[in-house]
């Protein structure tokens, strides 16, 4: 399922949104907005440039699920600096205990310290020449990744979602098995639930989205308090909202400097993984991808400013060093494997011209004699997201080239000369003859009429 | 035989900056024609150490792409200086880059060796003063090991 819903009533049809995906998974098609399920990585791009706010994460309704007994919730990091003061955190994990949300929190943070350990492992035991290993912490851009660039897929690194770990954590340790909803900051955190990479079913039953459970505790009066102290005693996991924090976590973990790339943003993300394959990072042991700016503090679907809660986050007095006790409960949790995924992570079919190379081959070749009659302007009113995909689509025969205005503009130009043309012309026909009276002879008719 | 798919660019000597771009090219031709992306890894890197050797040592040249259903095939050539000893080029860590193209991060001895092993057939020609024509072909079908 995807990560966004277009809601069709509010959607003007301005193209921003089709134009603004990385993936170019967005067309607008017999007047609707449509998303290519296979393409879209839920990075949140659209939500964002919608002037009309028509398209939204995907989540359960939070009404609802406020009401539904036994009900656990996990929120991601991010979830946490979203209220307070400069410098500090509001006690977000109170109000929710208020709601009657049971507090995991200490599974959760433990799984982020098991992750940043594994992490750790696989990178130290990994051969030079096959490093940097990329991070699989960011949905959006673990999918970017099975989807455009599947020769980076063993450099991925081997440890899944610490969220996931979590509950996996909590559910073998309790041996309980109530829902979990999952308290996400973007739409690639709501496919994490629905379209999970790398284990058959998700942990989590239901998707909320920040923004959504801050605005209603914030409109019941939430208190602005400080983060409880259990917070700031493992803060680690906070860090991970941050860019950056994952990398200094590992780190902290190994002992020593890690050489890691902490790299944000579509444009830093594709330069960097080009770079990647063509074998240029020589020395580097880690890739620390996020899709959004700043990290999950910028996801689309938190409540805050980006800057107030990096401000917040920056703040935090976190304790980077594990205990004697903590490290062995984790080298112990570590030899389960819990941190593992299930299934391997696999390429996601990429969108060719055809499957058959041969077909694929005819269609490039009428592909660039199509581009090379469009305008190259890339306006998008034609619902393709640019004049190179229109092209691409309308050799693989979806689309009608008048959907170009400019093409449309064109032909109307050309049948008006052409009826202009027409109208210029004096036919010989026994009617026109007659109304004009220049012929003799065969205009008898008017004269009958007479 | 239905005719192949073909496509040429020009690698300008003065484009150390937007080196790879021909490369670049060639990789995006290559996913909408559906080829398996291990392939196109190879094809990629063949095409960008080719085009880098271009740019570098060559003088600049022209690269031509040939796809056929069972095979790419990639080739550099330019009237650049020629390359003396194949052989000895063909090693590791062999290089005649200047100590400056080197500080840029280019020029480690690695082009040639790895446009090799990341083919499945290589020729390379060349005649001191007159230029040097690479051809590289991936075969798509295939499984190879190594
Ligand atoms: N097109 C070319 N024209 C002239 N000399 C070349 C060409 N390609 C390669 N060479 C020679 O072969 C050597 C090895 O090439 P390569 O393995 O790509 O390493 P590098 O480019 O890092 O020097 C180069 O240093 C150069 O002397
Ligand atoms: S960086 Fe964080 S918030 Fe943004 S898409 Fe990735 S997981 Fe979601
Ligand atoms: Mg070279």
């Amino acid at each position: 399922m995807l990560g966004i819903e277009v809601r069709h009533g509010a959607c003007k049809r301005c193209v921003k949104c089709i134009r603004s995906c990385p993936t170019q998974a967005m067309r607008i098609y017999q007047g609707a907005v449509r998303v290519d399920t296979e393409l879209c990585v839920g990075c949140g791009e659209c939500i964002r440039v919608c002037p009309w706010k028509a398209i939204e994460v995907r989540q359960d309704s939070w009404v609802a699920l406020r009401k539904t007994p036994n009900l656990l919730l996990t929120a991601d990091p991010s979830f946490y600096v979203q209220t307070g003061s400069c410098g500090r955190t509001g006690s977000l994990q109170e109000s929710l205990d208020r709601l009657g949300f049971e507090d995991i929190s200490d599974y959760i943070s433990t799984a982020y310290d098991l992750a940043a350990l594994a992490i750790a492992r696989q990178i130290n035991e990994r051969r030079k020449d096959d490093l940097p290993l990329i991070s699989t912490y960011c949905p959006a851009v673990l999918r970017l990744i099975q989807l455009s660039h599947p020769e980076l897929i063993d450099r991925l690194v081997g440890v899944e979602s610490p969220l996931e770990i979590g509950v996996d954590h909590w559910r073998r340790a309790t041996g309980r098995a109530e829902s979990v909803v999952l308290l996400a900051p973007c739409p690639a955190m709501s496919m994490l639930q629905s379209l999970p990479a790398g284990r058959a079913k998700s942990n989590f039953d239901h998707v909320i989205i920040i923004r959504q459970v801050i605005r209603n505790l914030i409109s019941e009066g939430a208190t602005v308090n400080e983060l409880p102290l259990s917070f700031e005693r493992n803060g680690r996991w906070l860090m991970w909202a941050l860019h950056g924090g994952e990398t200094r976590h590992i780190a902290a973990t190994m002992g020593r400097p890690l050489t890691s790339i902490v790299a944000t943003g579509i444009r830093n993300l594709q330069d960097l993984l080009n770079e990647l394959e063509l074998g240029r990072l020589g020395c580097v042991e880690y890739l620390e991808c996020r899709m959004c700016d700043q990290g999950c503090l910028g996801g689309v679907a938190t409540s805050e400013s980006r800057f107030m809660s990096l401000v917040r986050l920056q703040n935090l007095n976190i304790n980077w060093t594990l205990t004697r006790e903590e490290r062995e409960r984790l080298l112990a949790l570590y030899a389960t494997d819990i941190w593992r995924f299930s299934e391997p992570i696999r390429p996601l079919k990429q969108k060719s011209l055809s499957d058959d190379i041969q077909q694929a081959m005819a269609r490039l070749r009428k592909m660039n004699e199509l581009y090379a009659t469009l305008p190259g302007i890339d306006c998008g009113s034609c619902g393709h997201p640019s004049c190179h995909a229109m092209a691409a689509d309308l050799a693989r025969g979806e689309g009608e080239m008048t959907n170009c205005i400019f093409k449309l503009k064109e032909r109307i130009t050309d049948l008006s000369s052409r009826i202009f043309e027409l109208c210029a012309r004096n036919p010989e026909t026994p009617m026109s003859l007659g109304r004009h009276g220049r012929a003799a002879g065969t205009g008898d008719s008017e004269h009958d009429d007479r | 035989m239905a005719s192949p798919y073909l496509e040429n660019f020009v690698v300008d000597e003065n484009e150390l900056f937007s080196i790879g771009e021909a490369a670049a090219q060639i990789k995006a031709i290559l996913k909408m024609l559906g080829i398996p992306s291990d392939v196109i890894r190879r094809a990629s890197i063949v095409a960008y150490e080719a085009e880098m050797n271009l740019v570098i040592h060559g003088g600049g040249g022209r690269m031509e792409l040939e796809v056929r259903p069972e095979r790419v095939k990639i080739s550099a050539l330019d009237a650049g200086p020629g390359i003396p000893d194949i052989e000895k080029a063909m090693m590791e860590g062999f290089s005649t880059a200047s100590e400056k193209i080197r500080e840029m991060g280019f020029g480690a001895g690695m082009g040639l060796p790895n446009i090799k092993r990341n083919s499945d057939s290589l020729e390379l020609l060349s005649e001191v003063g007159k230029g040097t024509t690479l051809r590289a072909e991936i075969l798509v079908k295939q499984e190879r090991e190594g």
